[in-house]
């Protein structure tokens, strides 16, 4: 993806096949751009997916660009990969804000395409033709103010701060809790033929009368619903899981999302570029140093910034430490839900020793804001390496103790194997990511097929699952947290010497003590910090694969100090959207294990 | 006291004897056993998490048992960032938890909707329910919590159990709101940075 300069060989394809509905294309950053007739859309994503030379199996993400001034102003945005190929590409509808704001739903072609779509509509007043659930899904459904993504929206909102409050204390909790929303009936034909059988063994439980003779009664088709969250310890955050039961068995399961949406990417139109690196430690808390790293090189990339030696490696260091730091507190916080208490305290205790690493660095625990654009905001103090080696070399022998306690205890297996399976062909056409695709036999991870930083020069493994249950998630993120031990070792092995920051006077702060007593300096200071940097228009989708999964960054600039959109591709919320695929049919109590095998964060889910 | 010869029992003093006032054995076990309804949305969620594991050990301060339902809570600690979707939740479960009760609003979310001065977040918890501590920080480290928490604790021990105003429950009025509608405009208001870094390019 990086560097390549000729256009993929899809766009000559489509424009033999598809003539005149294919627009303009072009070649931005590495990635094409191709712009499709919006009546047209379905028919070429389609065989987008289904020609046996395209192949684009994995929908990376359904976004919509709203730019300030231009005549079509309104574009959606799909970001499409192949697997198989590795290949990417950028399909977009240009659409007219008088026009009809309305394309065609690709659900039936990916289903992970379903929460995307409705986000997009939520954000920005885009239907979708053929959507099977076309609702608001950050916002609460009653919400009136509008789509708070378009520019026209404005950053407070459009009401008084006491008619906000009073609009949403005036919401019906009990809302989308009925029977009429969960009607099974209408879901079942469209349910897949492994869960048919699924739910048909589950509801026959042969029961004893009162004769003593087994028999199989008729069940009344009486359901129980249940409303879990959003404020609820196994939810892991404010979800909300409307359920119907029949029984124990979870017929069906409708997550109520958006309990925690805070508006990071309206915020982000309204910052500098170095500004929303602090917006970005708050998405996905777990794992802050990745997600300042992730949005760092997209806004590298888009600047045409090269960044030091040093700071790659240094920053090969931190994403390491933030999957680790996340992976632990999934690994505790996963076994408390299925009841498991010590390997909480013992994951916390190693989550310490790493927040003191942490600390060191940056002098915050956990919203590190570590990276500036073209470099970082401080080098490592003298030792720390030191430090880092022993604490790498001391936490695989925990996570051999948290295995022999867990992989030999009767009650974790049987809580975790065959429970929540998704196949290798569904985790991809569900856009599931990270150690979740990865546990359903999809060798795909960012670092290996499109390296960032240095990756390509270390030596680890990618662990791939069997079977795609529960177990297969918790063993995969175990490795996961043992070959990133490797990779840190490896990098304090490799540490340059030099500084950290580009040389590059365009984005990088002349140093304070210049500041304070040379006139050029100061002013230089103040431009950039008052006026922002300015970063040449165009557009960057920057992968990096996060330790819940790819987090993108799409980055549109119009050559100004501030994004016209920042765009997360958030991991987990594509993996959360796959939960009733993989829990109906399932016990209840097995909801608890699926839904915290996910690894959801909500900061990121509903930013 | 000690005895000064046998059958002399006038320095005695029964141990099954404590003369105190109410007020100060009622505010003594009240303060000493605070049940926390962790109310955790966001990034302080994981603060207070690591304030409850092995290292900073919440169970020093007799908050051992964290009550996962509102019924058996004393004290809502609101850790994290409260979007107007979830305004309503917090109010019920405020609303669920019996008297005596206490909140403690953690972290600059929370307490004044911290760097989200947008369309999507209240501007602090204080428009919806009361709060007793705030502690700031971005997330507070486990220690700025404890220290909102002995606060908290020296303010439960200046309470008397003779004063019904301490326990009035503060009900929706009929504005739909809790306080007047100016208070919360008031309370929302930006400032320090935020007046700033909201401009369009």
């Amino acid at each position: 993806m990086s560097g390549a300069t000729t256009p993929n060989p899809s766009v000559a394809t489509l424009r033999e096949r598809f003539g005149a509905s294919i627009g303009r294309s072009a070649v931005v950053h590495g990635t094409t751009i191709v712009v499709v007739a919006r009546e047209r859309s379905h028919d070429v994503l389609a065989w987008l997916r289904d020609a046996p030379d395209e192949r684009y199996d994995y929908l990376a993400d359904v976004t919509a660009v709203e730019y300030r001034d231009r005549e079509r102003p309104l574009e959606v945005v799909y970001q499409l990969r192949s697997i198989p190929r590795n290949a990417f590409l950028r399909v977009k509808i240009e659409l007219d804000a008088s026009g009809p704001l309305e394309v065609d739903s690709v659900v039936d072609l990916w289903q992970g395409a379903n929460w995307l779509e409705r986000e997009v509509w939520d954000m920005f007043g885009i239907r979708f033709a053929g959507h099977p659930d076309l609702r608001r899904i950050l916002m609460w459904e009653t919400y009136d103010e509008g789509h708070p993504l378009r520019k026209n929206f404005p950053l407070r909102g459009r009401f008084s701060r006491a008619e906000q409050v009073r609009r949403a204390l005036g919401a019906d909790l009990a809302a989308h809790y009925s029977m009429d929303e969960l009607s099974i009936a209408d879901a079942y034909a469209a349910l897949p033929a492994d869960m048919h059988g699924r739910l048909k063994d589950a509801v026959r439980v042969p029961l004893v009368s009162a004769d003593h003779t087994a028999q199989e009664p008729e069940l009344g088709s009486d359901h129980m619903l249940i409303n879990i969250g959003p404020q609820h310890p196994a939810t892991h955050g404010v979800l909300r899981l409307v359920v119907e039961l029949d029984g124990e068995v979870v017929m069906r399961v409708i997550p109520h999302i958006g309990y925690l949406h805070s508006g990071f990417e309206k915020l982000g139109e309204y910052r500098h570029y170095n500004q929303i690196i602090p917006l970005t430690d708050r998405t996905d808390y777990l794992s802050a140093p990745a997600n300042n790293i992730g949005f760092a090189l997209a806004a590298e990339r888009l600047m045409g910034i090269e960044i030091t030696p040093r700071c790659t490696v240094l920053r090969v260091i931190a994403c390491e430490l933030s999957r680790i730091i996340s992976h632990l507190v999934w690994a505790g916080t996963t076994a408390i839900d299925i009841g498991a208490f010590t390997v909480f305290l013992w994951m916390f205790q190693e989550r310490e020793r790493a927040y003191n690493l942490l600390e060191a660095w940056t002098g915050a625990r956990m919203t590190t804001s570590l990276t500036r654009v073209g470099g970082l905001m401080a080098d490592v103090p003298d030792g720390w390496t030191e430090r880092l080696r022993e604490w790498a070399r001391h936490l695989p022998r925990t996570l051999d103790e948290v295995d022999r306690m867990l992989l030999r205890n009767g009650i974790w297996l049987g809580r975790t194997q065959d429970v929540g399976v998704m196949s290798a062909a569904e985790a991809a056409n569900w856009s599931l990511t990270g150690p979740m695709l990865r546990a359903s036999g999809v060798a795909f991870d960012v670092r290996k097929d499109q390296p960032y930083l240095d990756y390509d020069s270390y030596d680890f493994e990618v662990p791939v699952g069997e079977r795609g249950d529960v177990y297969d998630r918790y063993l995969v993120r175990m490795e996961e947290m043992r070959q990133s031990v490797r990779i840190i070792l490896q990098a304090v092995e490799r540490l340059p010497d030099g500084p950290i920051n580009a040389d590059d006077p365009r984005v990088i702060l002349p140093p304070k003590r210049n500041a304070m007593s040379d006139m050029e300096s100061m002013i230089h200071h103040f431009k950039q910090v008052m006026e922002g940097v300015p970063a040449p228009a165009g557009e960057v989708y920057f992968p990096v694969e996060n330790p819940k999964g790819e987090l993108g960054t799409y980055l549109v600039s119009d050559g100004t100090a501030k994004p016209v959109r920042w765009r997360i591709r958030p991991p987990s919320f594509l993996n959360l959207a796959a939960l009733p695929r993989m829990a109906e049919g399932h016990l209840l109590s097995d909801l608890i294990a699926i839904n915290a095998s996910v690894d959801i964060v909500m900061g990121e889910i509903d930013r | 006291m000690e005895l000064t010869a046998a059958g002399d029992r006038s320095g005695f003093v029964s141990p099954n004897w404590v003369t105190t006032r109410l007020d100060d054995l009622v505010n003594w076990s009240r303060a000493n056993s605070l049940w926390p309804m962790a109310f955790g949305t966001a990034c302080c969620a994981i603060e207070f998490m690591a304030t409850a594991a092995s290292r900073f050990d919440l169970a020093r301060f007799g908050m051992e048992r964290v009550a996962y339902s509102p019924r058996q809570a004393d004290v809502l600690i609101c850790a994290g960032r409260l979007p107007f979707k979830l305004a309503p939740v917090i109010r019920r479960i405020w609303d669920q938890m019996p008297q005596p009760k206490w909140c403690i609003s953690m972290g600059a979310c929370a307490s004044t909707g911290g760097i989200f001065d947008n369309y999507a977040m209240v501007q602090g918890i204080d428009t919806i329910v009361p709060v007793d501590v705030y502690v700031p920080g971005c997330p507070p480290r486990p220690e700025g919590l404890l220290y909102g928490i002995m606060l908290l604790q020296k303010k439960i021990k200046g309470e008397s159990v003779f004063d019904p105003t301490l326990r009035v429950e503060q009900l929706v009025d009929q504005n739909g709101l809790f306080l007047e509608p100016a208070a919360v405009d008031e309370l929302s208001e930006p400032f320090g940075n935020s007046v700033h870094q909201t401009r369009s390019a």
